[in-house]
This record gives C-alpha cells, structure tokens and sequence, in this order.
C-alpha cells in the first residue's frame, strides 16, 4: 500500500511498502537522483524504482549494497559503473560505460546498450538484450557479460578472464589479443581479431549457455554457438610469428 | 709509392669512425636483425634536451632584499585540487612520489616510498596495476590512478585514496599503452592484475570506456558521483600537444593537471618511443602555462609537473616557471638506491655498471627495487631505504627554501620567471625568459613591441640612427 | 570534440526544426561549451539564395551592414534583408557564379559569409544554444531538415568562424557538423587546394564539407561518398552532412565518437547522446540505436 512520506518539502521519494520506494526522477540532475538513491539507501530501503530518467549520466555509480534499482527508461552514459552488490536493471536503453569496472552485482538492459558496455568488470553479470555498440566487454577481468543481440567493433580485445556470451553477430576485431576467458558467438562473425581462435563447443559449454541463457528466455540450443580463445602465440614477445606482432604491436 | 691520400706509416691503426653509422647505430640495426622487433629498455631517454639547467637564477644583490639564509621562514605548504572538490590535497611540501606500479616496482620499494611520504606530509601515487595494501598503510595522501589497462581497478580502493589521477599518458612514452615483461609478471602480480602468470603484459593506450576529451567530462562526472565529490581529480598527460590537450583537460573539468615530460621515464619501453615522442619538461610545463593563461583558468587548476626533476634546484625553477608542485620517480628510486654501487656483478650480468644501468624492464635489478625476485628485493632494506627517500626529499626542500629566499621570497611559490635568467637561446626562447646579460624577450609579441618601439624611436629621433 | 545533433521530416511540410535543434543542443551543453551552431533547410527557393554574414564588432557598429548591402549590390540584385545582432540574412536574387561570398568579404572589412543556398542557412555563435536565442530565435524556424553543433575547441581557436556547421564554400546548400578529429586534415585540404578548393578556416572538420562537396559534384551519389569518406578520412569521427536534398552521416572505422538515430514513418531524429534524443521526442516505444563502425546512412528527399 502506498504511502506519502515527505522528508523534506516537495519530495520526490514515495515510499510503497517497507523497504520499497519510487523516486520520480523527472527534472532532477544526475547528482539529485544519485543523493536520493544514497538517501535511501542509507534508510533501509531495499527496492527503488526510478520513473522518468531522461538517458541522464552517471547513474547508480559505485553503489556497494544489495539493492535492487529499477530505472523505468532509459540511462546515459556510465549507467551502474563500478558497481559493487547492487541489482540494476534499465528499462531502456543505456549508454556508454555500461556497468564498467564492475565488481559484483547485475545489470539488466532491456534495449540497446552503447560502447564500452562491461568494460573490465571483475566479477558479476550484465545482460543486454538488444545489441550493444564497439568495444563490449573489452579488458575484462571476470564475470560473464551476455547480449542478446549483435556486438560492435572490437568486443573482447583485450580481454583477460570471464565470460562473453552472443547471440547474434560479432563485428571486426572481435577477441582481439585476448589473454583468456571465453567467448560464445551465435551469430556470424566479420573477422576475428588478432590470435583470437575458433573453436567447436563441449557439451560442457553448451550446459554452460543453456543454464546462462534460460533465465532471460533464450533458448541456448537453437543458436549455433561458436567458442572463440585465445590463441596464446601473442602471450611473449616472439619473432617467430612476424605477421601477428606487426598487427599486435 | 703511394696509392690513395698522401703517404702515412701503415702499422699505426686510424679508426674513421660515421657519425652517421656509428657503433651505437650498428649495434642497434644487429642487434634488431636477431630479434625482429623493437628493443626494450626501461629508464628514460639518454638524449640531451633543452632543461631547467639552461637556465640560472638572479637572486637579489643591491636592488632587491634577500632573506636570512637559514633563518627567516619559508612556507612550503601547497594545496592541490581548489577547483571542484570538498576536500583539497594539503602537502607540507611541493614534491610528490609519481605514480610507478607495484608489478613494476617490488612491494618493498613501494612501502618505502609511502612510508617516506608519509614523514614529509606529501603524497606518493599508485600504478598501472591498482592498490598496494602496503602503500595504503604507509603513506599519509594517496593517489590513485584510473589507467587504460584499469589492472586491479577497484572502487573501494577508489574510495580509499585522497586524489584521484586519471592517466592519458606519460611523458616517456605519449600515445603508447605501459608494459610490463613476463619476468615481473609473478604469480602474486598475475593475481593482482588478472592475468596468466609471465606474460609480456602489454597495456592499452586508450582508455576501454571514454575516447575523447567530451567523453571525459563525462567520466569525470561519474567518478565525482562514485566519491561523492570529495576527491580532487588530477588528469596526467605526456607532454605532447600540450596546450590544446591542457584546454581540453581544463574544459572536461579537471582539478589539476600533471604534465609529464619526455624526460620522464617508464618500468620498460620501446627505446625508440623514450627518445622520438614527447617533448622536454620545461617546454612542456611553459606550453601548459600559457594554455591556462589563455583561458584565465591560471590559479583555478593546479599544476604537477614531472619528468626529469633531479634536484631542489630543478623543482624551484619548475615552480618560477609556474608549476604548483614537482613529482619525483626515477629520483626516488636513485635515492631508494637504484644505480647504486653495490651487488656489481650483477650489474655485470645484466652487462651494465652502476650508474649506467637501465635494465628496469628485466625484473633482475641488483638492488632490490625494481624486481618480483623475493632474493634480489630482500637486499633492499625498509627502514633505510625509506630513510633515503626522506633525507632526500628533505635536501631538494631545503634547496628549493634556499633560491627562494636568496630571491626575497618568504614562500617557495612567490619564485616568479623575473627571478631567472637563460643561458641559451632555446631555452630563452622556450620560457620567454631573457638571455642573460640582455633584456630580450624572445616571444614573437615582444620582439614586435620591441621593435615597434625602435622604429619609433628613430622615426623621433634621427640623428640616433647612425648608431 | 562536440555534440552533433539533425532532424530530417519526411513529409512535404515543414516542421518545427528550429525549436527541435536548439533543444537538442542545449542538452548536449556540456559536449561543447564554446560555441553552438546550426544549418537550417526551409523549401528551396527557385528564384533567391539566402546569404547569412557575419560581421565582427567594429564592423557591425561601423557601417557594416550597408557596406555588405552595396558590396552584394554590385553583383546581384538584393530583394531582402534583416539584421540580428552582428548577423546579416539577405535574400538575392543569385550568387555570382559562386563568387558571391568572395566579393562580399573582400569588400567588407570584418565579414565573413557564413553560407550560401537557396534552401539552407548557417547560424552559429559563441556561447550555449539558449544564450543565442536571445538573438537569433532558432527556436522559431520552420524547416525540412537541419544539423546542429555544440563545441569544444580541441585544436583550432574558439572563434566563430571555426565554429561549425561549415559550408563547403563555394558550394550552394552543403554543409556539416562533425566530432572527433581529422588526422589526416593537412595532407586531404592540400590535396583539395590542388584540385582548385579553398577553404576559410584552419579547422579540420571544413575538409570534410568541401571533400564531400568535390565527390558530389565529380557526379558521386550521396551513399558513394559518404562510404569514400570512411575510407579516406583518418581520426576519429561522426559527421552529419547536409544539402538542400537531406542528410547523410557516417561513422569512423574504430567507432570512436558516439552517434544515435531514432527513425519512424514521420521523421529522423540524430544526436551524439540518448538524452538529446529523449528530450525532443517523447514516444518511449520509439528506441533510438548507436551507428555502427563505418556505417553510413542517408535520408533525402527525392
């Protein structure tokens, strides 16, 4: 059952049960939506929903609690970086920096997510159910990052643990002088990146993205998934392999 | 007879050496013949380039009044960060420990270095590898730094620091990504950076979430928003296009820059990219000054600068020229006891001396500081090598006191270009400081005024023409 | 680097473009705080071009105006004009040949010919998008289609004349806006110079209006030369083009500068960040998409 709680004159937090809350973002700047959520927060609240965010930056940065945000549109840039416990979900689409530097936690996006999303994240998940832009998931140091759809230029260079799970396409340079980790590509790749390698997947593998994939409604089994690694020849300096270094150095 | 240029006795050897060709180019090319790529060398650049040291200061004689030498007081404190943050950076001195990573650098020499900082009231920073416990504990201010390569990133470790330093580059090396070869690459360094154990590491240049200075306002906003506005955050650049990247640093919202020149040196590097990018500290740190000045943001947005500073002497012209403050890292590490004579077979082996070694990059540094081999790091001792950092941090502010007040300054930051002669042309012209023994500004404004002034002179008086 | 904001109505009536431009470049204030600036595209004239000058302060106070009057006089018939702030907007009745521009600078100290076209119109000046509405009123501009801009000055000076969008002088109706840098700038603008090109300013983003403007005129459809561009560019960038017909865009190999569209049977909406797009459009079923690396789109009128 709802109820009006004013902290303070003209408040935007409505407080609907114990531990839940809406704040209506409309007309507030990223550091008052920010304040409010900490606000919050710090008052025991458990559950948020946001309405009316307007793609605004640097929403629900550095967040250590196990919270769960429900923004009700869609965020700008840095939506959820560096984040630590929370549970982040996005209606729309979000920007640049999606979840970057994340350290636990999860990010859902219903819509489009732009470049950089989960840039180096160290542990937790981000789920994009649309298509992200250049650069997913690139330097990634754990945790598992899925996209329902296509992932831009450059997804997954640099990446050095984790997981990448894609559904549809890969463009250029994907997996490019990955260190480790794995990723999963349903749909065609333009061009793999430099010692990035195909492979078949296990039946291990496939387990693996069935039980990823079931709880967003994907059925694993009727995408034909190809497992890309790391080839490790870029691992040391090597003069052996001239036409990889030349591109890789 | 004979048969080529004038007759000479042939058992005595001339060696015709090319400047061209020489030996050092002709070990390079073979040398590169056998690897197939570039070669690597920690340090800096060994080239000579226009420095603080072309240039002299004119203290005060009969028109000025100089200070009591070791009497009268000179303030040295310095606040970093004025412009956005809720708290601002106090140092007690002008002199900062530059960012060198824990991975590029072993656990002890870090600790060293914090705890030495933390005597001096001044700051040491982390680096392209993310928070050492250690250092956290032993020094007073931290900063910490947002790199490309974001090894062992860490909010909390964000939220732990007193600034925060987001990367572009470093003077050594502009426009490239760090390294960091397998041999440093231990298994406690492998673990802290989430990497396979002895890779030759090599670090982006380019940061994974924001590309361009429009996309950094933003990224400055959120790690405001992440530290609740407390925090300065400081932006690093190589000087390289120094004024147009100042600028842009200035309107993505920076509290202060760091200007690194090529002086500055790295844990390891292509040689070629040490000695072919990036231009001198005082260019650079001159470059910076007029930018701010440009955009009346002088005074607002604080000044590092790094690459190179040897010396108190070195860091009291930096802050004449206008710098707020130095930072030191290859002079740390020399004080630490890098290059110092000891353990010289091992020098031997790396095939250097002592005070010519710049193996950094191998991980087999004879002294302990620049290594993960628990053997070679247990010869550098603690307490003493701390010590080190400490006395002579002290002897660079005891020098830096000692210009000023031999100017008439009662406070290091009073020093002013006016207290500085140059003593060559580049550097006159690089500084816009006079040549000593003439008055002349070297800017093209001030030689036009100048002249604009002669020619109207003459034009009053013509029968000074003949002069 | 900047924000670069377009719309394109894809009706036969003109829309509220003004009003929609400068809203979206007040959001993307902070993308650029130097300088805003728009190109505007009403239904092109048969008989007329339109002449936007500005004039520098001393100018504008001294005579100015009726020096640009009496220069633009002596080469075509001027049927209209009006003043706002230090900027002239005449109507004549043809360009010269081309040398319309020309002639005015060369015989007006102070002048600078923003554009020429008998369908478009630049308008661009230091400061925010709101803070030229106090002189320009943008916001009430009816239109086809228009490109806009917020600045930060990365290299060149922040001047008004370096502000974008840039008319790829001389020809009539083209224009640009771009973010990012053209690394190749010197090497393109000396090779466009040989070809017979000049160009008014030292800012990197003008060789993108004129190297367009060449392919177009070698006979080059708007998609040809908008794919050309990615592969002769070098740098970083998102441009938005635009001619009496449409807009056109296109995106770097590394897809390093932020672009989105939002589309639907109406009208095309194009900005660097989500948010500008939101806040002119408010149907949340519509989702706006980032461009790819390299890609390029077109929408013009036929």
């Amino acid at each position: 059952m709802a109820q009006v709680v004013a902290e303070t004159p003209g408040s935007r937090e409505r407080k609907l049960s114990a531990g839940q809350s809406v704040l209506d973002a409309q007309g507030l700047t990223t550091r008052q939506i920010n304040q409010a959520i900490h606000r919050l927060i710090e008052q025991g609240v458990r559950e948020i929903e946001i309405r009316n965010p307007v793609a605004q930056h640097c929403l629900a940065v550095a967040i250590k609690a196990e919270v769960r945000l429900h923004f009700r549109g869609s965020c700008g840039w840095y939506a959820a970086g560096m984040n630590d416990g929370a549970t982040v979900v996005i209606d729309g689409n979000a920007g640049w920096g999606l979840a970057e530097c994340m350290m636990r936690g999860r990010v859902e996006v219903q819509g489009n997510a732009g470049s950089g999303a989960s840039v180096s994240i160290r542990g937790g998940l981000v789920f994009v159910r649309g298509d992200t832009g250049a650069r997913a998931g690139i330097a990634m140091k754990g945790g598992v990052l899925i996209v329902g759809g296509n992932v831009g230029y450059l997804s997954g260079f640099m990446m050095q643990r984790g997981t990448i799970i894609v559904c549809g396409d890969a463009a250029e340079g994907l997996g490019d002088s990955m260190y480790e980790g794995t990723i999963y590509v349903g749909g065609r790749v333009a061009a793999y990146g430099a010692d990035a390698v195909e492979k078949e997947c296990t039946p291990d593998d496939r387990a693996l993205l069935r039980r990823a994939l079931e709880e967003f409604g994907i059925d694993a089994s009727a995408i034909p998934f190809k497992k890309v690694e790391s080839g490790r020849k870029l691992w040391n300096f090597s003069k052996h392999e001239p036409e990889m270094w030349r591109n890789a150095l | 007879m004979s048969t080529g240029n004038g007759h000479r006795d042939p058992t005595l050897p001339v060696l015709r050496e090319s400047q061209i060709w020489s030996r050092a180019v002709i070990e390079d090319i073979q040398m590169k013949a056998q690897l197939g790529r570039y070669r690597m060398q920690g340090f800096s650049t060994h080239r000579r380039v226009p420095t603080f040291d072309d240039l002299t200061f004119v203290p005060c004689t009969l028109s000025r009044v100089p200070l009591e030498g070791y009497r009268e007081r000179c303030e040295t404190k310095t606040v970093l960060g004025t412009r956005f943050a809720k708290k601002p950076v106090e140092l007690k001195v002008p002199v900062t420990i530059a960012g060198m990573s824990y991975g590029a650098l072993s656990k002890t020499a870090k600790t060293a270095l914090g705890r030495a900082a933390a005597r001096l009231g001044i700051s040491t920073t982390t680096g392209d590898g993310g928070m050492l416990k250690e250092e956290r504990e032993a020094t007073r201010t931290m900063v910490y730094q947002v790199l490309p390569s974001r090894y062992g990133f860490d909010p909390d470790h964000l939220k732990m620091a007193e600034a925060i330093e987001i990367v572009i580059g470093q003077g050594a090396k502009p426009g490239t990504g760090g390294v960091l070869l397998g041999s440093k690459v231990s298994a406690v360094i492998a673990e802290q950076r989430t990497l396979p154990v002895g890779v030759d590491q090599r670090s982006p240049v380019r940061h994974p979430d924001f590309i361009g200075p429009d996309d950094l306002q933003i990224k400055i906003e959120e790690l405001r928003e992440a530290t609740d506005w407390e925090k300065p955050i400081y932006v690093k650049l190589g000087a390289s296009r120094v004024a147009d990247d100042v600028k842009l640093a200035v309107k993505a919202g920076a509290d202060v820059l760091v200007i690194d020149g090529m002086e500055g040196a790295t844990g390891a590097s292509p040689d070629v990219l040490l000695d072919h990018t990036g231009i001198p500290t005082m260019s650079g740190l001159c470059e910076a000054i007029r930018a701010l000045e440009d955009m009346k943001a002088l005074g607002q947005v604080q000044v590092i600068v790094s690459g190179g500073i040897k010396n108190g002497v070195d860091a009291a012209k930096a802050l004449a020229l206008g710098a707020d403050a130095v930072s030191i890292g290859t002079a740390a590490l020399i004080a630490l006891n890098c290059n110092a004579p000891l353990f010289i077979e091992d020098y031997h082996r790396l095939g250097v001396e002592p005070g010519a070694c710049h193996h950094c990059h191998t991980g087999r540094c004879p002294v302990g500081i620049t290594t993960q081999d628990p053997e070679l790091e247990k010869r550098l001792i603690l307490d003493e090598a701390s010590d080190r950092v400490f006395n002579f941090i002290q002897s660079m502010v005891m020098e830096m006191q000692m210009f000023a007040r031999a100017c008439g300054k009662s406070d290091v930051h009073h020093l002013e270009p006016e207290d500085m002669r140059a003593l060559t042309l580049e550097a006159s012209m690089i500084t816009g400081i006079p040549l000593a023994g003439t008055d002349w500004i070297l800017t093209p404004d001030a030689i036009a005024d100048r002249v604009a002034a002669r020619l109207e002179q003459r034009q009053r008086h013509p029968a000074h023409a003949a002069r | 680097m900047c924000g670069i904001a377009g719309v394109f109505y894809k009706g036969t009536e003109p829309g509220p473009l003004g009003r929609t431009l400068v809203d979206m470049c007040q959001e993307l204030f902070r993308r650029g705080t130097d300088s805003a600036g728009y190109a505007v595209y009403s239904p092109a004239r048969t008989d007329a071009f339109l002449v936007r000058v500005d004039l520098e302060p001393a100018s504008a106070q001294n005579g100015g105006p009726s020096a640009v009057l009496e220069a633009a006089s002596a080469v075509t018939a001027v049927k209209d004009w009006q003043r706002a702030g230090h900027n002239l907007r005449l109507v004549v009745e043809g360009d010269a040949g081309g040398k319309l521009a020309d002639q005015i600078e060369s015989q007006v100290e102070g002048a600078r010919v923003f554009s020429v076209g008998r369908s478009m119109e630049i308008i661009k000046d230091l400061g925010s998008a709101n803070e030229m509405e106090g002189t320009y009123h943008v916001a009430r501009y009816e239109g086809t289609h228009g490109i806009g801009h917020t600045r930060m000055a990365t290299e060149s000076r922040v001047d008004i004349a370096h502000s974008h969008p840039f008319w790829a002088r001389p020809f009539p109706d083209i224009a640009v806006v771009h973010n990012g840098t053209i690394t190749n700038y010197h090497k393109l603008r000396r090779a466009l110079e040989q070809k017979g090109h000049h160009f008014a300013t030292e800012n990197d983003s003008e060789v993108i209006a004129v190297y367009i403007a060449d392919r177009l005129q070698q006979g080059d459809s708007m998609e040809e030369a908008l794919t050309a561009s990615v592969r002769d560019l070098d740098g970083t960038f998102a441009y938005l083009i635009a001619t009496k017909d449409g807009i056109g865009l296109a995106r770097d190999q590394f897809a390093m500068k932020p672009l989105l569209f939002a589309e639907d049977d109406e009208l095309v909406v194009l900005a660097s960040e989500e948010c500008a797009i939101r806040r002119v459009l408010r149907d949340p079923t519509l989702v706006p998409r980032e461009l790819q690396a390299k890609e390029v789109r077109w929408w013009l009128r036929s």
